[in-house]
């Protein structure tokens, strides 16, 4: 009886956490608002799209694999406002370049204090999006959310309903800016707490850009949800490097990405989950007009409970455009890796050429993975391939190593370390390379 | 240094030895020839520890100890080293990385230090040149789309790099050519020291012509039927193996 009670407040907890989040939204709209009819009508649209969708359950067919109710603690608290950051220094460590632009945000509001941006340089804007919108930034506002649907699911939906603050970045035409930009995630609480940034990002025509997320662990632990919406406009002739990694052990993490890349546009987007209770990356890039390319590539090692499920869309809507994804990932202890990717090509995009695949190594009996490729071709010339795989390591390789005087951890780590290394040596950053290769060295030997 | 006695082993359910024996003392070379099938090979793997193969009965002592209870990186450690017949290939893993985290492990094994960078380069060089081996192989990742040659090449670069006690030579020359023989013999020749061992394992004698043996043992359903010197191993390549098949089958 007690156990059919528990259960049955677990399965209302995500009902709780929408009603408490709508009230928060009716009450709270004047901090949402910042006082723009515009972003008025765009939040009111997209909380009726997130009242009608509710957050997800096991019925709907994209979140099929996740018990989400797991992950929505009804207790959660909703910052609406910037709070005075605790975090004074950040850790060397996780910086790429110490001397390049950062923006960091404290539980989803820009940390002016703890960043570095471009000051003065024209055609270059990098800082907060609450601020951009209230300072009337013309780009800001004729961008944010015009790539995303929010009836398309319902995390986008909550995230742009209830977006208070986050990133903006514009490169004006041509602008090159030659050092990784990072944008910093910090959380600091000491409540569990519930927390939406947004992301917009503008590369105008003919410019370039690095830019590299981190979600990186921090010294409180309370239960964290992230749900971020990132959007980047790619323009013509544009490249952009766009890096999305987790290493934040009591995050859950919903971050919905949308690109759009318009001629001969070239954007590349990298998936590094290494912790997290729950990572879920939605990407959706749109191949706009013909000649674009993009890349997608995605390492996921989740272990005990954890959680990485990355659903990706590759949408070719015109032709002579490529697009190429490869996501590798490794599962250990009891944890779950679920891969979904869609490639549409239309019946437009003609000479397209799209290639995918998902490769899986498992570590132990308790791990899971659920890998699905999805293509839909409408067009007749075309060249697509898709292939996932799901193994273990090769024991004929453990035993040439081991045959060696290789103790089998170390023989475990070399291989995982040489199967990572085929994304990792992808990334747009030597230094988070490096970061990274150490950081899933621990965690091999863990 | 190496002492196997009554040694029988199987894989799946099949059993290859059926009663090995053999006694190796430092400074010696041993070649342990024999017919397709039997158990060469199985001999090889054994030793190094391949765990799909199972010790029946008998006992391995290798300087004193249980080999039989050891790991195959325990194995390794106290300097047993086999030289594959197939080396894997191991993408992603460069030579380089590969034998100085093999070194090392080694040398934490026997209470060294790890190796210094300098010395470590400098151990590579000498050895790269000992099997003419040039320094774009020891970049790429191991053994990954290395010729048949340079996949033997570099087993013996990591012998002479791990510097074992005792090596154990798996078909070494298969699939070489003579100029590949010579490099791969001439390498294990001076690696040769009054305090180590090797048993040379091969189907045909032209290996022993570079590489001479004290001992030639003839390997034959599980266990050695004959043991001679190298004059053994012409006697073979002469005469083929049915004439050790008629004398086993008039015993």
């Amino acid at each position: 009886m007690i156990q059919q009670t528990k259960n049955m407040l677990e399965t209302l907890t995500g009902i709780d956490l929408k009603e408490k989040l709508l009230a928060d939204y009716s009450l709270q709209k004047s901090a949402l608002l910042l006082d723009n009819p515009m972003i008025a009508s765009f939040h009111e649209n997209a909380a009726n799209a997130f009242r009608k969708q509710g957050f997800p359950s096991k019925k709907h067919e994209e979140y099929r694999y996740i018990a989400m109710d797991k992950f929505l603690r009804k207790d959660y608290n909703h910052p609406l406002s910037a709070s005075s950051p605790t975090i004074e220094k950040l850790p060397e460590s996780i910086l790429v370049d110490s001397e390049a632009y950062r923006l960091v945000m404290v539980n989803g509001f820009f940390a002016p204090s703890l960043s570095i941006v471009p000051e003065g340089i024209e055609g270059f804007t990098a800082g907060s999006l609450a601020e951009a919108i209230r300072n009337k930034n013309v780009t800001a506002l004729t961008h944010i959310g015009t790539l995303s649907n929010p009836d398309a699911d319902p995390f986008l939906a909550l995230n742009s309903a209830m977006f208070a603050d986050g990133i903006f970045i514009h490169l004006a035409k041509n602008i090159v800016v030659e050092k990784p930009i990072q944008i910093i995630q910090l959380t600091t609480s000491d409540e569990p707490i519930f927390i939406q940034p947004r992301v917009l990002v503008v590369v105008e025509d003919g410019a370039q850009v690095t830019l590299i997320g981190l979600t990186p662990e921090t010294q409180e632990k309370q239960d964290i949800f992230i749900n971020t919406v990132t959007e980047v406009h790619c323009g013509k002739n544009a490249i952009v490097h766009l890096v999305q990694a987790y290493d934040h052990k009591d995050v859950s993490a919903v971050h919905h990405t949308e690109a759009h890349v318009h001629t001969n546009g070239n954007f590349s987007h990298y998936a590094i989950h290494l912790n997290g209770r729950l990572v879920r990356n939605n990407l959706n890039i749109v191949l706009a007009d013909s000649h674009c390319e993009a890349h997608l590539f995605g390492y996921y090692h989740p272990t005990s409970d954890q959680i990485f499920d990355s659903h990706t869309l590759v949408d070719h809507r015109m032709p002579h455009c490529e697009s190429n994804e490869l996501y590798k990932g490794v599962v250990d202890g009891n944890g779950t890796a679920i891969f979904n990717g869609k490639v549409y090509v239309r019946q437009d995009a003609q000479k397209t050429n799209a290639y995918q695949s998902n490769k899986n190594i498992l570590l132990s009996e308790e791990a899971t993975v659920n890998t699905k490729p999805q293509l839909e071709i409408y067009a007749d010339d075309v060249k697509c391939s898709h292939g996932s795989s799901t193994g273990v390591l090769d024991p004929e390789q453990m035993f040439y190593l081991r045959s060696r005087g290789i103790t089998t951890p170390k023989a475990r780590a070399l291989l995982l370390n040489a199967y990572a290394g085929e994304i990792l040596e992808k990334l747009p950053s030597e230094k988070l390379r490096n970061t990274l290769t150490e950081l899933l060295l621990e965690k091999y030997s863990a | 240094m190496l002492s196997i006695k009554n040694l029988h082993a199987r894989v799946a359910e099949k059993e290859i030895l059926k009663g090995f024996n053999l006694e190796v003392k430092p400074g010696e070379v041993h070649a342990i020839m024999g017919p397709n099938g039997s158990g060469k090979s199985t001999l090889a793997s054994v030793l190094a520890g391949r765990e799909d193969y199972e010790v029946t009965f008998g006992e391995i002592i290798f300087e004193g100890k249980n080999l039989l209870e050891l790991a195959p990186e325990d194995r390794a450690r106290e300097g047993i080293f086999l030289a594959f017949q197939y080396p894997v290939e191991i993408p992603g893993v460069s030579i380089t990385n590969f034998l100085k985290t093999a070194m090392n492990e080694q040398r934490e094994y026997r209470g060294l230090s790890p190796i210094e960078p300098k010395e470590f380069l400098q151990m590579m060089k000498e050895k790269k040149a000992l099997v003419e081996i040039d320094t774009n192989l020891t970049n790429r990742s191991v053994n990954e789309g290395f010729s048949g040659g340079e996949k033997k090449r570099n087993e013996i670069f990591q012998m002479a790099m791990l510097d074992p006690k005792l090596a154990i030579l798996d078909e070494t020359d298969s699939g070489l050519d003579i100029d590949a023989l010579r490099i791969v013999a001439t390498g294990v020749t001076q690696l040769k020291r009054p305090d180590n061992a090797c048993i040379v394992i091969t189907h045909y004698q032209r290996l022993l012509d570079f590489i001479v043996p004290d001992f030639v043992h003839v390997l034959f359903e599980g266990k050695i039927v004959k043991s001679g010197t190298k004059e053994l191993a012409l006697e073979l390549e002469e005469k083929g193996y049915d004439w050790i098949r008629k004398e086993v089958a008039s015993l």
